[in-house]
């Protein structure tokens, strides 16, 4: 980091690391792209299918640079002056699939895919959160009864 | 950098037949307030709809819907609905 600090000043180092953030970014606003939604179409015999999914991402980035001693020009800085950088960061992505349209006989349809686990969990998590309301709200009354 | 920005993109038209088949999605994308240097997004990408153009020149559009997210909307709607009457009706007869 000390030979990276001589090479830079502090200025083009943070340029730099403002660039590696800026360009990760844009890479995962690529994800917003409908090709990320809509896969291949699949051909067979006369029916065509494309698969449609759902894209969910969430991203963060962080990169900061800084020098020990602040001195207008670069000359006046000594190599061993002190200084460091870093950053960091996390990020995910997750795809579902929404549907499925269907092209056959001249005809095109959406065939919608059901989730069914993913309906019984929220429905389970619901009613868990409904029933922890409704067991505190029943507690108070009888406290208030007694 | 607004803070939400929204998009309706349209896909490459594929051939099926006679049938010319654009895939639309729209994209909702959050732009989370930081300090600078750093950068904090939310993205939601899903399909909106089908645009179907046959051989005759006929246009329609099919939508795509959803149906697991929205079984899952009316649970909680539901769920939550019922929470509030409760609390109504308590708050009443207290």
């Amino acid at each position: 980091m000390n030979e990276i600090t001589s090479s830079f000043s502090e200025k083009e180092a943070a340029e730099m690391a403002t660039a590696m953030v800026e360009d990760t970014m844009e890479r995962f606003i690529d994800v917003a792209n409908v090709d990320r939604v809509y896969g291949e179409p699949i051909a067979k015999d006369d029916t065509l299918i494309i698969p449609a999914a759902e894209v969910m991402g969430g991203l963060g980035l962080g990169a900061g640079f800084g020098m020990g001693a602040v001195k207008e020009k670069q000359e006046e800085r000594q190599a061993d002056e002190g200084g460091g950088g870093g950053g960091g960061g996390g990020g995910r992505v997750q795809s579902r699939p929404v549907a499925v349209v269907v092209a056959a006989n001249g005809d095109v349809r959406v065939e919608p895919i059901i989730d069914k686990t993913r309906i019984v969990l929220t429905a389970i998590v619901a009613n868990g959160i409904l029933f922890l309301f409704l067991a505190r709200m029943f507690r108070r009354r009888k406290s208030l009864f007694r | 950098m607004s803070l939400i920005h929204i998009k309706t993109s349209r896909g490459k038209p594929v051939m099926a037949g006679e049938v010319e088949i654009t895939p639309v999605a729209r994209s909702w994308r959050l732009n989370l307030p930081t300090v600078p240097g750093q950068k904090r997004a939310l993205i939601l990408n899903r399909p909106r709809a089908v645009e179907i153009r046959g051989s005759g020149g006929r246009r329609q559009t099919l939508p795509v819907r959803d149906r697991t997210r929205r079984s899952q909307l009316a649970i909680c709607a539901g769920a939550s609905a019922l929470a509030l009457a409760l609390l109504t009706k308590r708050k009443r007869d207290s």
